[in-house]
């Protein structure tokens, strides 16, 4: 058996500490539980896989150089995504115009349903399927990203407003809740499927 | 704001009505199906909020495991450099943290199957020089002393007591009746048995000899009740209980060794538990001569040039022994 179960069995509090004093073991789990995570969020941002890697690797390499400077953060998850995105921003600032096509220099949140959504498993006429995403394309940038951070995430909405640096907690609950409100025209079609459970 | 106020976006926002409406959390349906039962006016809100779980399902792209192990690889290459190329600790400090300070963390956890009926039991090992802690599942904390071993069962259960055998020093903060799990929590050495019913206390057991401090609450060792404040200590001559010196025995989890009228010899003891390194006299009677002091746990040099300040000695390596002259 290797330090492996150990420190699986840890909380993110002790794992922070345990980076602090420079335990390559602690960061190796840090970098387990939380790079599925980074880069499924970095990946909403641009198609570009190869940066989102570049991206992360430098991240982690630089939690690990300087880790004694941050103390242990309260919410590690949003802590990671908002450094993370930050690092991600500047990194997309950088990238000259024959690596990405000129339209993905506007900032973009990228958002689409999933096939087990109710509404694309139900609904498969392409037209429909299309219609959908344009109305979710109608979101804001900042809609999107409150939406997948809440349901894709399942992050609180103290979490959101720290990675969306909004100045209030009751700020994220309403990007989600406006964005949802938006929405809903989607379900009148779906409403007749609903069954009862 | 409570679910009574709720809209539907709000409740579809929520994590466990999620879990709930995925199936994934049986939990959460229980509580969810009793609060719908008992809120009859919110079930069509409660419906579209469903409606809503189930339509906005998001796709989004996964890493593949090759690609995020190769990351991991490209970063352990640099971080592996970056710890070559570190300069050499100084003299003393490497006399006495020695080969651990390269490997100043090394922590290591072995998994021991047991064949008793108390299932599968893991071992935490502090290397010298070095303390750590942990939390057990049943919440109970352990700060856990430089060079010394717990064992502590994986999972706990309502059936068996709360076990844990401990070589070596370490301090216990015990959840007090955690739901599901024995109330009870015993603390087991070579030389005596802790038990406690929810309570904060230190055990050191080293040699001959075992001494438990207790913080907070209450424990029976050895056949004694104690209370907070009381230091019970035992070795060949006897079991004595009086009453422990401020801090004095948790001095190391704030990182420092403390030693508190003592003498030379007990600083050499110290040092051989802690550090694993050899202090000897050079002449006979030395390690009579008294001394108090501390220093932080990392850098034990500063209380050894302390002990030849106070008495005039000279400090110097022979092999691995540390000479004292």
């Amino acid at each position: 058996m290797t330090t492996g179960a150990f420190y699986q069995q840890q909380d993110d509090r002790f794992l922070w500490d345990r980076l602090r004093e420079g335990d390559r073991d602690a960061f190796s789990e840090i970098y387990r539980r939380y790079f599925p995570l980074l880069f499924r969020y970095c990946s909403r941002f641009t198609h570009d896989t190869g940066l989102v890697k570049d991206t992360l690797q430098d991240f982690f390499t630089d939690l690990y150089l300087r880790r004694a400077m941050p103390g242990t953060p309260d919410k590690p998850k949003s802590y990671l995504l908002v450094s993370v995105r930050r690092k991600l921003v500047r990194a997309l600032d950088k990238v000259p115009y024959t690596r990405a096509l000129p339209e993905e220099h506007t900032p973009v949140f990228m958002l689409e349903l999933s096939p087990e959504s109710y509404l694309i498993s139900r609904q498969t006429a392409a037209l429909a399927e299309r219609h959908m995403q344009q109305t979710l394309d109608r979101l804001t940038l900042r809609q999107k990203e409150a939406v997948y951070l809440r349901f894709y995430e399942g992050l609180s909405y103290d979490e959101i407003a720290e990675v969306m640096q909004l100045k209030a907690v009751k700020y994220a609950r309403t990007l989600v809740y406006r964005a949802l409100t938006e929405l809903k025209p989607l379900l009148a079609g779906a409403e007749a499927l609903i069954f009862s459970r | 704001m409570s679910y009574q106020d709720y809209e539907a976006a709000d409740f579809a926002a929520e994590a466990s009505f999620q879990r709930w409406v995925q199936r994934t959390d049986d939990a959460a349906a229980r509580f969810w199906e009793q609060w719908a039962a008992a809120h009859p006016e919110k079930r069509e809100v409660l419906r579209e909020a469903q409606l809503m779980v189930r339509s906005f399902r998001f796709h989004a792209m996964d890493a593949d495991p090759l690609e995020m192990d190769a990351v991991k690889a490209a970063i352990d290459n640099v971080l592996d450099a970056e710890e070559r190329s570190k300069k050499s600790t100084p003299l003393i400090r490497r006399l006495l943290i020695g080969a651990t300070a390269a490997a100043a963390v090394a922590i290591t956890a072995i998994v021991v199957i047991n064949k008793a009926n108390e299932g599968e039991m893991l071992t935490l090992r502090t290397g010298f020089g070095e303390t750590t802690t942990i939390k057990l599942q049943d919440g109970t904390e352990v700060w856990l002393n430089a060079n010394s071993t717990i064992q502590y069962p994986r999972t706990m259960t309502a059936g068996n007591v709360r076990t844990v055998q401990l070589e070596g020093e370490a301090y216990f903060k015990v959840k007090h009746a955690p739901e599901g799990l024995h109330p009870r929590f015993v603390v087991h050495t070579s030389l005596t048995d802790v038990e406690v019913t929810g309570t904060a206390f230190n055990v050191y057991n080293r040699h001959d000899s075992a001494a438990i401090a207790l913080a907070e609450g209450s424990v029976r060792a050895s056949g004694k009740a104690m209370k907070p404040g009381d230091l019970l200590q035992k070795s060949p001559l006897g079991i004595t209980l009086t009453q422990s010196p401020a801090n004095g025995f948790t001095a190391w989890m704030e990182k420092r060794v403390v030693i508190r009228d003592g003498t030379l010899a007990t600083v050499a003891l110290r040092m051989a538990d802690l550090y694993g390194r050899k202090i000897t006299f050079a002449r006979p009677g030395m390690e009579m001569l008294p001394f108090t002091g501390s220093a932080p746990l990392e850098s034990p040099e500063l209380l050894l040039k302390a002990v030849c300040t106070v008495h005039g000695l000279r400090m110097r390596e022979n092999n691995d022994t540390i000479i004292l002259e």
